[in-house]
């Protein structure tokens, strides 16, 4: 009876973190056993189950997720080198190809404004509305540093929490998310749409200028987004000038894996059961699908405006691969393309929506960031 | 292209700060998808330009 006593008094102290113990390892198997962007979500899921074990001191000042979380995410260091390794990878040949594709990044950013007025109606202030809204950039670092320098972090932590894991989170479920959402909108007739491809070679002049020029035009749009497209583009210079070969290969692989684990383990110091039960975790979850659907919607619609009065067609699927969730949603779009003709290939075309939706992601945070970092909450 | 720079100047989509409410969001909608497309437009002519300077370039080294 005693033992009971004792176990109840256990269960009554602790089912919250008891709930956060299953969300983490739940996180930990879609990472490892459904493959759902594992380098993310596995030391988030591990670093939930770590804060909310009982007398875990790992958030108090000092220790290493306290630590962690000031010396990386409070400053938006953490996601803003990673976006250098990010940019190191990116290979814009696609876009600077045919920069028309660009259009399509522009548009599939349709979710973003739409889950914030979603999430205005729904009563959130204007700041933690823009916040959630950002999930539609389906950018990790983007996602943390609007929510981090609208001042959601220090004043609605486990908001963040619940922002950080649903724009991981739908990020890897990109697969899942927009082919249903692509097939409800496209017919069969516009799937089967055949686009062309002729490679071209673009000149080391070309992908040099390019994100130098980038840098500099999106800094005079939005000011805001200028450390994020900053470090963007010094990554891609660093891959794309051919003297700092190491440079590259270091930032794309060292330098990427190492802030990633970082990153991934200091998100959890907001996610304490306290602070991230609450109902608004599920609101932003729901928010944050309704980014990614309206992303895919935006996409394809505009694709289809084009096909009004374009005379060559394109098959609308490209304008869902302009969300920037690289490379799944190219992927995607080329799958659904081969599915239904084999002898179509879209990849190339949707690598380049796919690339650009990652430019236009960041233009979008950087005008997020200028409207709503004057407003007073 | 100057008449959109020119809404974006006028007002018109420019959100109330003190009373935000979802008339505002929408007018952050439009702002910001216009925003967008003006950046991106000038993005594409960019490299447009930079393509054919390229292309000349390397027609006058050969």
């Amino acid at each position: 009876m005693e033992i009971l006593n004792v176990a109840w008094e256990f269960i009554q102290a602790n089912w919250m973190n008891a709930i956060m113990w299953i969300i983490g390892g739940i996180l930990i198997y879609l990472a490892i056993k459904k493959d759902m962007e594992p380098t993310l979500l596995l030391p988030i899921g591990f670093g939930a189950i770590l804060v909310n074990l009982p007398g875990s001191t790992l958030t108090e000042p000092g220790q290493i997720i306290e630590l962690l979380y000031k010396s990386g995410i409070e400053n938006e260091f953490f996601p803003l080198v990673l976006f250098i390794g990010i940019g190191a990878m990116i290979d814009f040949g696609p876009v600077l190809t045919n920069p028309k594709l660009m259009l399509f990044g522009a548009a599939a950013q349709f979710g973003i404004f739409f889950t914030l007025s979603m999430a205005t109606l729904v009563g959130f202030l204007p700041k933690e509305a823009a916040s959630i809204a950002i999930i539609g950039a389906a950018d990790g670092p983007t996602s943390i540093v609007v929510a981090n320098a609208l001042g959601i972090s220090t004043n609605n932590p486990g908001l963040f929490g619940a922002i950080v894991v649903a724009a991981y989170s739908y990020m890897a479920l990109v697969p899942i998310v927009q082919r249903p959402v692509i097939k409800l909108i496209t017919t069969k007739k516009e799937r089967l749409i055949r686009m062309e491809y002729k490679q071209q070679d673009v000149s080391k002049f070309t992908r040099i200028l390019f994100p130098i020029v980038i840098t500099a035009v999106v800094g005079f749009v939005a000011p805001g987004g200028l450390p994020l497209i900053g470090c963007l583009m010094f990554g891609n210079l660093i891959r794309e000038c051919g003297v700092l070969n190491s440079l590259s290969e270091t930032a794309q692989k060292v330098l990427a894996n190492l802030i990633t684990i970082f990153l991934g383990l200091s998100i959890s110091y907001t996610m304490k059961a306290a602070s991230f039960l609450q109902t608004q975790t599920l609101i932003v979850l729901g928010l944050g699908l309704i980014a990614f659907v309206f992303d895919t919607v935006g996409g394809v619609f505009f694709a289809k405006l084009i096909n009004i009065f374009a005379k060559k067609k394109i098959n609308p699927m490209i304008g869902a691969a302009g969300i920037s969730a690289f490379p799944m949603s190219a992927r995607v779009v080329h799958k659904m393309g081969q599915e239904e003709d084999n002898q179509n290939f879209l990849l190339m075309h949707s690598i380049g929506a796919n690339v650009s939706g990652q430019i236009a992601s960041v233009v979008a945070g950087g005008l997020i960031l200028s409207i709503f970092t004057s407003f007073p909450n | 292209m100057h008449g959109l720079t020119n809404i974006l100047k006028s007002g018109i989509l420019t959100p109330n700060t003190d009373n935000f409410q979802f008339i505002d969001s929408l007018k952050v909608m439009a702002r910001g998808m216009l925003s967008i497309f003006i950046v991106t437009a000038i993005l594409i002519l960019l490299v447009v330009v930079l393509n054919k300077y390229s292309k000349k370039k390397n027609g006058e080294d050969k």
